[in-house]
């Protein structure tokens, strides 16, 4: 079976089989449309500790259907079993992953790590717990400029 | 990495997976997630279930829910008690809601919007509120105001309204008393019955306030009403004066011009229409600190007054063109100007311009220009040619508006505009048809504001176009759409 070589961002080497990278539309793209196989394919964005759970998704997912063009409404904790392991990550490897799954196109990923996110969101008792569960800094509230600046836009809005 | 380093586009997938609820506390942990989700269309656009203003993290609406979703109002003011909030726009609309405002923590600052009338009970509850920073009372009782008033040095205001609340010159001259003893910053007295004899004491006290920001514009203040409020000017803090719509002439603003260098004020508001005032403004504005004018103008007045605004600090530059309004010559004139202002932001009110004119002032303006934000409103007629001279404009905003623009000059925005951040053509007579053909072509566009509303006036087809405009853009990158 034909492979695909990637560098990962801390040069690493992967050698991958075409069925299972090709769920990433990035690299479908890339070989079938530029013809690339032998040379490997840099992922500047991409780590190599990332990219080992961006496999260890798709190897889950290797014998799916392909994705309906328009995305299903389900709940938010609607996902296998598998990838709820899978996605028990701290947030920042969690955001890694997504940003990862964004940049290589797989939009099964993108999904459940958009999900992961917003049901961890939805666990949150109060702001609190959502700015210490995602890093958020505090930030000070806003200036008195900014206060008269969203003044006069609301009056504008307000008629 | 932390949340908000996500691309927005993430972000938004991610918040149109949590319900009103969750956003609401997400608003509450930070500016970034309150500045996104505050905008109530945004807000609206995350949500696929319907929602009600109730939860929109905002407050500034909160009149408009009150009394039927009173469980969510509870939370949002229980958020409200723990949260960082150094400020909150509060409007009472109602007897129950002012009395649970009285369970906010004294740390909390509020401010009020009144718009009801309430009695003097309900205004001694909110003289206890130590946490009152801003109020604006509409509506009230003689009686209210006067305990305001009186009472204004007890309280804690930094902001007071006191617009169309028939306010006297005895009562600004008891105000006027008070205001040394208070941390005031805004007072609007604006819509009143104030005459000079108020305005002479006013002016007495004024430098030892704390007032930044002054309106008593449509009162009864005469020329020499205007002499002493202006003489009092350099010793004041006052960065802005609106003194419009009163009972003197508009010549009679020279006295203002005159002493401009000596104040403080960065916000001018006047009419230039004699030999006087533009000489005034000519040799006084540029050792000014002014930095945002907004004016009418006479044509043969206004090329002295642009070579002279080349020469200023002014940022922001608006031809209000109510009375004299901005036409063909005029728009002339400003081509040779253009690239030279250091304005950051040009609006043109009211202008009786035709396209060609303003296709021409379009061209005038170069790739690097400072001018960042362009908003005409009103002109005679735009034909098709406008959105193909957009096409080197570096431009973060431009709205067009109630300019007859119709759906063929619209193809032609899609395909030129660069790096537009903010399109506004409301009010314009734009189709369904075109409005959605042109949504269609802009899905991958830089734009993340657009404003078509005002063009589609049948409200079953307004309905059609909110939901096709959903579907189109439901799967890209946001673009806040309001039709």
């Amino acid at each position: 079976m034909a492979s695909v070589k990637l560098t990962t961002s801390d040069d690493k080497e992967y050698t991958l089989d075409r069925e299972l990278i090709f769920q990433s539309n990035l690299i479908k793209n890339m070989v079938t449309d530029l013809d690339v196989f032998d040379a490997p394919i840099p992922l500047p964005n991409v780590t190599s500790s990332t990219l080992d759970i961006v496999i260890k998704y798709l190897k889950i997912h290797k014998d799916d259907p392909p994705p309906p063009d328009k995305p299903i409404e389900k709940a938010v904790d609607d996902m296998i079993d598998e990838d709820k392991e899978l996605m028990k990550l701290e947030f920042n490897i969690m955001a890694d992953v997504i940003l990862a799954a964004n940049y290589l196109d797989i939009p099964g990923l993108l999904d459940i790590g958009c999900r992961t996110v917003a049901w961890h969101i939805k666990q949150c008792k109060d702001y609190h717990e959502i700015r210490e569960k995602f890093n958020i800094p505090k930030e000070l509230w806003r200036s008195e400029e900014e206060i008269a600046e969203m003044k006069k836009e609301l009056n504008g809005i307000l008629g | 990495m932390n949340l908000e380093n996500l691309p927005f586009d993430i972000l938004y997938t991610i918040f149109q997976l949590l319900n009103g609820k969750d956003l609401l506390y997400l608003s509450l942990t930070n500016k970034y997630f309150y500045g996104l989700l505050s905008d109530f269309r945004f807000f609206g656009s995350c949500l696929k279930e319907d929602y009600h203003y109730g939860i929109w993290p905002s407050l500034h609406l909160i009149d408009n829910f009150l009394n039927d979703n009173l469980q969510v109002d509870l939370e949002r003011i229980s958020c409200l008690s723990n949260s960082a909030f150094e400020y909150n726009l509060i409007t009472i609309q109602s007897d129950i809601f002012l009395h649970k405002f009285t369970i906010l923590p004294p740390s909390k600052d509020v401010c009020m919007i009144i718009k009801q009338e309430v009695n003097e009970l309900e205004m001694e509850r909110i003289f206890r509120l130590r946490n009152l920073t801003a109020l604006t009372i509409k509506l009230s009782s003689p009686t209210v105001i006067h305990m305001v008033i009186h009472q204004i040095h007890t309280l804690h205001l930094k902001e007071l309204d006191l617009s169309e609340c028939h306010l006297s010159d005895t009562a600004l001259q008891i105000l006027s008393f008070n205001l040394s003893r208070t941390a005031l910053s805004i007072l609007d007295c604006s819509k009143n019955i104030i005459t000079d004899v108020g305005v002479a004491e006013l002016s007495k006290h004024l430098p030892h306030t704390n007032i930044k920001e002054l309106n008593l514009s449509m009162n009864y203040i005469r020329k020499e009403g205007l002499k002493m409020i202006v003489a009092a000017l350099p010793n004041s803090l006052i960065k802005s004066l609106d003194i419009s719509f009163n009972d003197f002439e508009n010549q009679d603003l020279c006295i203002l011009y005159k002493v401009l260098p000596e104040t403080n004020l960065e916000i001018l508001e006047g009419q230039i229409t004699s030999e006087k005032s533009i000489s005034a403004i000519t040799r006084n504005l540029k050792s000014s600190k002014i930095k945002s004018i907004n004016l009418e103008i006479s044509k043969e007045y206004l090329e002295e007054f642009l070579q002279c605004i080349v020469l200023s600090k002014v940022k922001y530059l608006e031809f209000t063109g109510i009375e004299v309004p901005f036409k063909n010559e005029s728009a002339t004139i400003l081509q040779n100007y253009i690239n030279k202002l250091p304005v950051e932001h040009l609006k043109l009110n009211y202008c009786k311009i035709e396209e060609a004119h303003i296709c021409r002032l379009l061209e005038q303006i170069p790739f690097n220009s400072k001018l960042k934000h362009l908003d005409i409103w009103g002109l005679d007629s735009v034909d098709v040619n406008i959105g193909k001279n957009i096409k080197n404009l570096s431009l973060d905003s431009l709205s067009i508006n109630y300019s007859g623009m119709t759906d063929d000059a619209l193809q032609d925005f899609a395909i030129n505009m660069k790096l537009l951040k903010q399109l506004d053509l409301s009010g314009n007579s734009l189709t369904l048809v075109g409005i959605l053909s042109f949504v269609n072509s802009i899905k991958h566009s830089t734009l993340y504001r657009l404003n078509l509303g005002f063009n589609i006036r049948e409200s079953s087809e307004l309905a059609r176009a909110r939901r096709k405009i959903r579907e189109v853009l439901e799967c890209n990158r946001i673009i806040n759409v309001h039709v």
